[in-house]
């Protein structure tokens, strides 16, 4: 008998972003087309071209999925964007200290304390993903999730 | 698709792949030089990037038939590659890094938004990609060429010489690799009307820096986008290449 989509989708939810421990490749809203029938294809959809993480988390889905036999490739059809993460998402990289994804152009409230002056320090962090910030209030820098 | 297309997709991709992967080596050579650790960061994050980009155009390149992207990089030899001459240069200081880094951001962008005008569906997915990614390394060195033109006597100094250094190795950056017809044909801007774009866009943001505009350089003798490459490229291939030549059997 054919899987259902939700037995395939919190099997995928069991398989960590290697960069940020907590958070699944379904909370980074990574999957794409999912088709459930007499084959499994999942469509990941890369966060960053040059992740080095690529290919280990190719290979865990298909690890995950491996009683059918799945269909698993990287597609570009649907460029992700930092929008995709889910609330649940968003709701761990805080949980993390890391701040979710802020509008364009506006520093996110610090993932530490809360206060909202904080300052840009870097578009650029330790991930491709990731960019640093500061907070004057709590005096401590921080990382979110860049928006892209 | 037509066997006259898959070439010319194939000769229009090859440059802009090499361009981004001598540009990425380039970029990592100052892993742990650059002048600050943010920037540290910031050159670590913007050539991987860089690497992922020019994987993504050798995989394309793959499925139309060109060699894999291993193949591509560790056993072409120089007179193989079409990257410009331009990002095969040493990087020389600070100063040179960024004033020719910003001058292939600029172009690069312009490259990317031409591109989309070519009828290829998975080229056309990947630009998607990559023009999101290349945006911030725009920013990231428009930031730089700002702090330099307004950062006191030395950098100031450094920036002018490098402006002097870097502007005379600017002409072969500009070109496509493709015929006047083929390059019509594919629906893309002469490489001509690419450059006066370019000029368009960066002229006044020297001026808004109170930076003399260069002179037109003279043309050169060595073309990247014909194979005609300076020998920094096979300088920079044996240095890339030397750890894999060790023992070219092993797998990795």
């Amino acid at each position: 008998m054919a899987p259902s989509a939700e037995e395939i989708l919190s099997k995928l939810a069991q398989v960590m972003d290697p960069e940020i421990p907590g958070l699944s490749i379904v909370d980074m809203g990574m999957i794409g087309r999912l088709e459930v029938g007499s084959t499994v294809e999942v469509d990941l959809l890369p966060t960053y071209l040059g992740c080095p993480a690529l290919d280990v988390i190719r290979r865990r889905v298909e690890e995950a999925l491996r009683e059918y036999h799945p269909v698993v490739r990287w597609s570009f059809e649907v460029p992700w964007s930092s929008e995709r993460i889910t609330p649940a998402g968003r709701a761990k990289l805080l949980e993390w200290g890391v701040a979710p994804p802020p509008e364009e152009g506006t520093p996110p409230p610090c993932p530490l304390c809360g206060s909202s002056d904080t300052e840009p320090q870097s578009r650029f962090g330790p991930t491709l993903c990731r960019a640093l910030y500061y907070c004057r209030h709590c005096r401590q820098p921080f990382e979110a999730i860049k928006p892209m | 698709m037509e066997q006259a297309m898959q070439e010319a997709l194939i000769r229009l991709v090859t440059p802009i792949a090499d361009d981004e992967w001598i540009v990425g080596h380039r970029g990592s050579e100052w892993l742990g030089l650059a002048p600050e650790l943010e920037e540290d960061l910031a050159f670590s994050s913007i050539h991987q990037d860089e690497m992922g980009h020019a994987l993504f155009f050798y995989e394309l390149l793959h499925a139309l038939g060109a060699p894999d992207p291993d193949r591509q990089v560790y056993a072409r030899p120089a007179e193989a590659w079409r990257n410009a001459c331009f990002v095969e240069m040493p990087n020389g200081d600070w100063a040179a890094t960024v004033v020719r880094r910003y001058c292939y951001e600029v172009f690069d962008r312009l490259r990317l938004d031409a591109l989309t005008a070519v009828g290829f569906p998975p080229l056309r997915d990947g630009l998607k990609k990559i023009q999101r990614e290349e945006a911030y390394h725009l920013k990231h060195f428009q930031l730089w060429m700002e702090l330099l033109a307004n950062g006191g006597e030395e950098a100031r100094h450094r920036l002018d010489a490098a402006l002097a250094a870097v502007w005379p190795t600017l002409p072969d950056l500009f070109g496509w690799g493709l015929g006047e017809a083929e390059t019509t044909a594919l629906g893309l801007p002469s490489a001509r009307a690419l450059k006066d774009a370019w000029v368009r866009e960066v002229r006044p943001r020297f001026e808004s820096w109170h930076l003399s505009w260069p002179n037109d350089p003279p043309s050169a003798s060595w073309n990247g986008r014909e194979g005609a490459h300076t020998p920094h490229l096979s300088e920079l291939l044996n240095t890339m290449r030397a750890v894999r030549e060790l023992a070219p059997d092993a797998p990795w």
